[in-house]
């Protein structure tokens, strides 16, 4: 484990790297986007900490407001993080099956509101068996699959049989359903609203045979970073599970409303030949899932020609230099796997150290 | 050369000698990438000669990795070999080195049987990595990675008895690359004869200053 804690005033220049930068104001800028989006509609942000990993910035974003005031959480250490961290309110948007872990949230229930997705009846009787034994009460989401092939029910029958089971089992209350959706490729904002539109009525359809079988539904959890400002505006949603707004990354840039947060400063340690710099920073700590390469921030000249486990090749062209020594930030293209690779984040505004914050949730997996 | 004569004069500092990491070889035909070690590594020791020629001495002469370490280290010349891979082992370096067993593996849960034949486990590239490559199914099951997002891993069941699974079975997976795997991980459960012996701390995770 890391703990570097240059001091506040340190100019970025003077960092040793690689080091982890959050830019607060970019941050701010994110945060305050999304407290207008939702300022006046009855939908809210319930930010995922899957992507920040630290409740002091979910902390920012209920206190920027456009939140319920609650958080999702992908695993029960990410939510243990986060009910220690101050969060009350915590939803697990995927299935937790396995026995210990029920009861782990179980416990946790006894701290703060805590609501868990599902998609078969085995789990709703384990969660209803073990908050009972518990004396808690979990709330109880139905996952629903608009075409992510993932996790999640198939057709509306089998959401409403298991919502019928949910209803009636002691120990859990039924709130509702969810879905979560990705957008391939880059598309553009009317792209986006017709998708998103698409996929959030799949999961609303569901809402009504559900609520036709006599169960009322009070919770429809849909929508994430590409569909934030879609979401709100489709009567009958509730909630947003968005994460990676708040920090974004080079694979979001179609996002013009949200600027990148988080980037990585790295040193030229190599420059064998030229038009090649050899950086200090490498795969490990950038993450590269799929082969996604990093990009150069504002660097214009340059471009990340290959990434190595820990070495970053980039490309030179002959009317800029990068000397041994010189720095450079890079911009990653998926976020939260790689702030799951830093255990402090260096919070920067106008070229200075302002806040070192440790990422308590980083790591937890389980 | 001109590195080594500079180095050698100046105060504070020992020439000690060369180094190579030939990772660039080719990987598919096993032959082939042995042939493409031994021609990496020949240049580093004549390189070494040259040196010694020169007048100056040279003590290390440090290359190879787990995919060649054994062609490597025949070659005359050459003092160490600097590989890492070989001790927990992973996917990438299993055709290459099939006496080397796979000592590290990640315990996933099935956490959803959606439709037959697929299974989602509670493992992604958060907690596995998958920079490189996918990880595989180890520990008998007749299955596939097919994906991971970040969170999740989907599986691809291919027989009767992988169509069992259930929500809460455990799955072996063996990672593409341990050392991505490694630096996600903050201790290592160490277990024998299928029951748990210690769990140690990993010390230099997230060490990348």
């Amino acid at each position: 484990m890391d703990n570097y804690r240059p001091s506040p005033g340190t100019p970025i220049e003077e960092l040793d790297t690689p080091c982890l930068l959050i830019d607060l104001d970019a941050l701010d800028h994110n945060y305050a986007q999304v407290a207008r989006t939702y300022r006046d509609t009855s939908c809210k942000m319930r930010q995922h900490v899957k992507n920040i990993k630290s409740p002091m910035l979910a902390h920012m974003q209920i206190r920027a407001g456009g939140t319920n005031g609650g958080v999702c959480a992908a695993k029960v250490a990410e939510a243990e993080v986060m009910v220690e961290g101050g969060i009350h309110d915590v939803f697990i948007p995927n299935q937790i099956v396995s026995i210990d872990k029920i009861d782990r949230l179980c416990a946790l229930a006894k701290q703060a509101k805590i609501t868990v997705a599902v998609d078969s009846p085995q789990n709703v009787r384990d969660l209803s068996e073990r908050a009972r034994a518990y004396d808690v009460t979990l709330g109880v989401v139905i996952e629903v699959d608009t075409s992510m092939g993932r996790a999640g029910t198939r057709n509306a029958d089998q959401a409403v049989e298991l919502a019928k089971l949910a209803s009636t089992s002691p120990g859990i209350a039924f709130k509702g359903v969810m879905s979560h959706q990705t957008l391939p490729g880059k598309p553009d904002r009317e792209t986006r609203f017709i998708e998103g539109r698409k996929y959030i009525q799949a999961c609303l359809d569901v809402k009504d045979a559900i609520e036709a079988a006599g169960i009322p539904v009070e919770v429809v959890s849909s929508g994430e970073t590409f569909s934030y400002d879609v979401a709100p505006t489709i009567p009958g949603v509730t909630e947003v599970e968005g994460g990676t707004y708040a920090l974004m990354s080079h694979g979001f840039d179609y996002m013009t409303d949200l600027q990148v947060a988080v980037k990585v400063l790295g040193t030229v340690i190599s420059t064998p030949r030229p038009g090649i710099a050899i950086g200090d920073v490498g795969s490990r700590a950038l993450a590269s899932p799929g082969g996604v390469l990093p990009q150069l921030d504002d660097m214009p000249g340059a471009r990340v020609e290959a990434l190595h486990e820990e070495q970053i090749v980039l490309r030179v062209e002959a009317s800029s230099t990068l000397e041994l020594g010189d720095k450079f930030l890079l911009v990653s293209g998926q976020q939260d796997i790689m702030v799951n690779r830093w255990d402090q984040y260096i919070a920067v505004r106008n070229g200075r150290v302002e806040a070192v914050w440790d990422i308590p949730a980083r790591g937890c997996h389980n | 050369m001109i590195c080594a004569k500079a180095l050698a004069k100046s105060r504070g500092l020992r020439f000690a000698g060369f180094t190579t990491y030939e990772g660039a070889v080719p990987e598919e035909d096993p032959e082939a990438s042995a042939q493409g070690s031994r021609r990496a590594v020949q240049r580093l020791l004549d390189t070494r000669e040259m040196a010694e020629k020169a007048g100056l001495e040279v003590h290390t002469t440090s290359a190879g990795g787990t995919h060649n370490y054994k062609e490597v280290g025949d070659m005359a010349g050459v003092t160490e070999v600097i590989a890492g891979s070989y001790a927990l082992m992973d996917g990438r370096y299993r055709s290459f080195q099939p006496r080397l067993r796979p000592a590290a593996r990640v315990l996933a849960v099935v956490t959803s049987r959606p439709e037959a034949g697929v299974a989602i486990l509670d493992t992604g590239q958060k907690a596995i990595g998958s920079d490189g490559g996918l990880p595989s199914v180890d520990g008998g099951l007749n299955a596939r990675v097919e994906s991971l997002s970040a969170e999740h891993g989907s599986l691809q069941l291919l027989d009767e008895s992988a169509e069992g699974l259930q929500p809460g079975d455990k799955v072996w997976l063996v990672p593409w690359d341990i050392g991505t795997c490694a630096n996600l991980y903050d201790y290592a459960h160490a277990a024998r004869n299928g029951r748990l012996e210690v769990i140690w701390d990993i010390g230099a995770r997230g060490l990348y200053r």
